[in-house]
């Protein structure tokens, strides 16, 4: 079979985890043996290239040039080049199954086009987040409260946005609807995420949940944990928390700041904390300043290692040196690929206790939850966590294998029995 | 006929009317100067006439037709200093005069006063040559020589068109009197539109035995006593020190009547004769176009009372007249109207889907999408979107080629160059397409499953004795947004206005499909038959912008005994005034709606009692 997999971004010019977690898909494919062709069709916000043009980056792997997109209906901010590069794309490559692992920056439009250009292909959705339910980047976050939102509807929809009209609201989620249509089959990497798309419409029999593969890096990450407690540089390991991730508001790295403040200084110097973040620069003042307040004490006072962001292959490594890695997400989440990360490298979670991070971490036996936004209470399961060595070994020893690539590529495939 | 003099003629002109047109009649007892009567002027225009002159110890003057008295107009008499001084008499002795009457036979006239001294009940007669005034300079002259008696004058003159020029040419060259304590006034706008008329717009304070008019050039003359008032906040603070309770009601808006070239309208008082200019402003040229005439008089917010009046009186007097004198032959804008097709033609198609756009256009989108999903529209019906609001051609152009690409069902655009309205704009789309069947379509109606409109062109066909077929229509919550109309009563508009019977309510438990027998309908999705449409005579397109005239063609339709249903449809979903948006929110839209509803109720009152009074029964 040809497969085409189709990602909003490229891990080339963006690291998130939907992109990884399309380009992990990709490699996975192209490993099968059931597939006779895999392709790689990322959008790119590479201003070199016309917006809506289509061209080689490798050996089966194309980046799709896009313009800003209409992010309130989702629609193709470079429309006449779905009817046109993107039609003669996918007539070209003539696919027998495309995965689509996001449709932000190309538009919801591809579905319908990839349906119309290539009638008998299958058509697969990963839902990465909550998008196409929530105007607000997807959070199902209130706008002005910053409460977390439980369900759609236009009414609360228009509250957070009363610059739309609620038939705005109606009219975008028509035409989503409508796109998601020619969809043949939705795989989620999460339960939760599931749910709530199932709620807002999307009928359960077109539904399949898939843990996002993971591609393990290097040897630290199967040492064995007896290993790694006998090695005296990391005798204290199991007091080491670190925070890994984007800085930004709703990924808690706050709460994660003031949950160290929270301890007694003699406490918390006994513990070593590391912050590695990206994007610190694209966030706004109010929220930089936030930080700055909150991190420098701390520097200066030798309990907190600003670390920086980080390459992805360098993630192993980075994790092999901490004990707990610290998920303090205020909003829902969906599988988080930190947390998959953390569970690959054998390192136990401590996360808020909400949605998908809720859900990929089981409470007491591979990681630990704390009430979302409550650093008093994150303080306290850190000073737990960090009670001793014994305490670590039982999370670490609980962890499960976490989805290999090998079976994720399968599971994909399998999921094409159910379109 | 049109003339402008400086103020009281040049000199020439006074040297040549300073002459008597007759020798006074003087008596004498001796030598001595006893009584006289002398004829200054004698003025006739349009059988109004004029007699100015003076008498010297007598009571009168008193107009004579042979032997029959002339009931006058108007008659004053006053002191003419120069008279006595000329006679060497004390000044109460000589008395000037001013008589107006009308005058429809010219010949054996005569003016006559009766002697009050040693003479006493004697008369003095002096015959008045009364000719057509030709010398309008001559007549001008002695309105300017009694601008204290003018305001006498012009109730009884302004009827008449060469009078009012005069009087017109008299007030435009007063000065203004800022202050005065009988009245207070200004101007605040003035627009028009050659040949069908125009408004004045301000605040004015007028004593009651005072009087206000708005006179201007090219014979216009009204009085303010008609106008709408209102309450003027600013004016109420700024005078009411000034002029206590005078103030409320300052505010005007006051209708003026068909007229050519304008340049200047004044705000006149009158005060026991006396006019004075109050306010001067210099006209404007109001917009031609009938919404664009609408945008601007309703910007002026004014109670509901005054609106009513603006509506009925006023305002709504020239937007009929710019309505009802037809669309505009504009032939710039006509050279700027196109239609462009995309896709192939329905051939032999059974339902044209008529659809105005205005201001939104993604609207499109999401109709289109449904569309291409629905069989029986994609292969029997013709789709014509017609635009309605030149905001949103270039981005309907552009995206249409995309639409039809996209979503592959062919359908056809047109613009008729300017903003029509949405009955003539629909008319406009209905007459583009040849289908037997019309579907009105609203843009903001986004069906949500395919087969209703086969459905509702089968029945439609299969039952003659309906006119029209519309559409239950819902809410993106569910509820019910339209299942036909009934009217109730407004008071407070003085109107009957549409009600949605159930509407917001759960839908009623009906079988999908069924037709439920209704008073009205909207048009925001009506099927009826093309012969049906044209011989009712389309939507009236006398309703500014859109109102009312959905129930106006259901009340046509009904009038020739055919029947109005509701086709029960569950998945139509009506943005109710979403593509209404652009034409503005609040008050200009409630003006629109209550204007609507005046010429509404002016055509179906008596047809809709009828109809409740029965249906009631």
């Amino acid at each position: 079979m040809k497969v085409l997999i189709i990602s909003h971004a490229h891990p080339m010019e963006s690291t998130g985890g939907a992109e990884l977690a399309a380009y992990n898909l990709f490699e996975a494919l192209s490993l099968n043996e059931r597939c006779e062709s895999v392709t790689f069709l990322a959008g790119s916000s590479n201003r070199q290239s016309q917006a809506g043009s289509i061209h080689l980056l490798s050996r089966n792997e194309y980046l799709w040039a896009y313009n800003d997109m209409d992010w309130f209906r989702l629609t193709s901010g470079t429309p006449d080049a779905l009817v046109t590069n993107f039609r003669s794309f996918l007539v070209r490559m003539a696919p027998s199954i495309i995965y689509v692992h996001h449709y932000a920056h190309l538009g919801l439009e591809i579905f319908r086009e990839a349906k119309t250009s290539l009638p008998s292909c299958k058509v697969i959705l990963t839902l990465h987040e909550y998008l196409a339910i929530c105007n607000r980047n997807g959070q199902m976050i209130k706008n002005n409260s910053r409460k977390l939102c439980y369900q759609e509807s236009i009414q609360e929809c228009q509250a957070c946005f009363p610059e739309k009209t609620r038939e705005d609201f109606w009219l975008r989620k028509h035409f989503i609807q409508r796109s998601f249509e020619h969809v043949d089959h939705f795989i989620s990497p999460s339960q939760f995420l599931l749910e709530r798309y199932i709620a807002w419409g999307i009928p359960r029999e077109f539904t399949s949940v898939i843990e996002n593969g993971q591609k393990y890096y290097g040897s630290q990450a199967r040492v064995s944990t007896e290993d790694l407690a006998s090695q005296n540089h990391l005798r204290s390991i199991y007091k080491r928390f670190a925070y890994f991730g984007q800085a930004t508001e709703y990924k808690g790295i706050e709460v994660f700041l003031r949950a160290i403040h929270a301890l007694s200084p003699e406490l918390r110097r006994s513990m070593l904390f590391e912050v590695h973040c990206a994007n610190i620069d694209q966030q706004g003042d109010w929220f930089k300043d936030l930080l700055h307040e909150l991190r420098t004490p701390l520097v200066r006072e030798g309990v907190l290692r600003w670390v920086g962001p980080y390459d992805h292959n360098d993630l192993a490594g980075r994790m092999s040196q901490i004990g707990w890695v610290v998920v303090p997400s205020t909003w829902w989440e969906n599988s988080p690929m930190v947390i998959q990360e953390a569970l690959t490298n054998h390192r136990p979670v401590i996360c808020s206790n909400i949605g998908g991070m809720a859900e990929k971490v089981r409470n007491g036996v591979d990681g630990i939850h704390f009430a979302v936004n409550n650093f008093v209470d994150l303080a306290e399961r850190m000073i737990y966590a960090a009670s001793n060595i014994d305490v670590w070994l039982k999370y670490v020893k609980n962890i499960r294998p976490t989805q290999s690539l090998k079976r994720y590529g399968d599971d994909y495939l399998s999921a094409v029995g159910r379109c | 006929m049109k003339f402008t003099l400086n103020k009281h003629g040049s000199n020439e002109q006074n040297e040549a009317i300073a002459r008597p047109l007759k020798q006074p009649s003087l008596q004498f007892v001796g030598d001595r100067l006893k009584s006289g009567l002398s004829i200054d002027y004698v003025i006739s225009i349009s059988n109004f006439v004029i007699v100015t002159g003076w008498m010297i110890r007598c009571s009168g003057p008193y107009i004579y037709h042979q032997a029959s008295e002339v009931e006058c107009l108007f008659s004053t008499t006053f002191e003419r200093a120069d008279v006595a001084d000329g006679y060497n008499l004390p000044p109460k002795d000589a008395r000037g005069f001013l008589i107006l009457f009308r005058c429809d036979a010219k010949d054996q006239l005569f003016c006559q006063v009766v002697c009050t001294n040693q003479l006493d009940g004697e008369v003095i007669r002096l015959p008045l040559d009364v000719q057509d005034t030709s010398e309008l300079a001559i007549a001008l002259n002695v309105l300017n020589q009694h601008i204290s008696h003018l305001g006498f004058l012009i109730p009884h003159l302004i009827g008449q068109k060469e009078w009012r020029n005069l009087i017109a040419n008299v007030v435009n060259n007063l000065p203004i009197s800022s202050e005065h304590p009988s009245f207070a006034g200004f101007i605040e706008s003035v627009r028009g539109i050659k040949d069908v008329g125009g408004l004045a717009i301000g605040w004015a304070i007028c004593h009651p035995a005072c009087q206000l008019w708005l006179i201007g050039d090219d014979g216009v003359a009204v009085t303010l006593s008609g106008s709408a008032r209102w309450d003027r906040d600013d004016i109420t603070k700024m005078y009411f020190r000034d002029y206590g309770r005078l103030v409320h009601g300052a505010g005007f808006t006051q209708r003026i009547d068909p007229m050519g070239e304008l340049s200047n309208i004044n705000l006149v008082g009158i005060d026991s004769g006396h006019v004075y200019v109050i306010s001067r402003a210099a006209w404007k040229r109001a917009s031609e176009d009938p919404i664009a005439f609408a945008r601007w008089t309703f910007e002026l917010r004014t109670d509901g009372r005054a609106l009513t009046d603006r509506l009925i009186n006023h305002d709504g007097v020239i937007l009929q007249r710019l309505l009802t004198r037809g669309q505009y032959n504009d032939i710039y804008l006509k050279q700027k109207s196109f239609d462009m097709s995309f896709g192939e033609g329905i051939s032999e198609p059974q339902v044209c889907i008529s659809i105005p756009l205005f201001g939104r256009v993604d609207f499109m989108v999401n109709q289109l999408m449904e569309f291409s999903s629905d069989e029986y529209i994609r292969e029997k019906c013709e789709i014509i979107y017609h635009i309605d609001d030149p905001g949103i051609i270039d981005s309907v152009i552009s995206k249409s080629q995309l639409l039809f690409k996209t979503y592959g069902i062919p359908f056809k655009i047109s613009w008729n160059g300017y903003n029509m309205g949405f009955a003539a704009a629909t008319n406009c789309a209905v007459r583009q397409g040849s289908a037997p069947l019309v579907l009105m379509l609203n843009s903001d109606v986004i069906p949500t499953q395919p087969g209703w409109l086969c459905s509702m062109a089968g029945w439609m066909l299969k039952n003659e004795d309906y006119g029209v077929l519309g559409a239950r229509l819902l809410y993106p919550n569910g509820g019910v947004q339209h299942n036909g109309m009934t009217c109730h009563w407004e008071p407070d508009w003085s109107a009957y206005l549409n009600k949605h019977p159930g509407q917001g309510f759960a839908p009623e438990n009906s079988e999908v499909g069924d037709v439920k027998d209704v008073f009205l309908v909207t048009a925001a999705c009506l099927l009826v038959n093309r012969s049906i449409f044209e011989s009712v005579g389309a939507l009236d397109e006398n309703f500014l912008i859109g109102d009312f005239e959905d129930s106006d063609f259901c009340l046509k339709v009904r009038s020739r005994g055919l029947k109005i249903g509701c086709y029960q449809s569950n998945g139509l979903i009506h943005l109710e005034r979403q593509s209404f948006m652009g034409i503005g929110q609040g008050y200009f839209r409630e003006c629109v709606a209550r204007y609507n509803a005046i010429i509404h109720q002016s055509k179906w009152g008596h047809t809709i009692d009828n109809y409740l009074s029965t249906s009631n029964a």
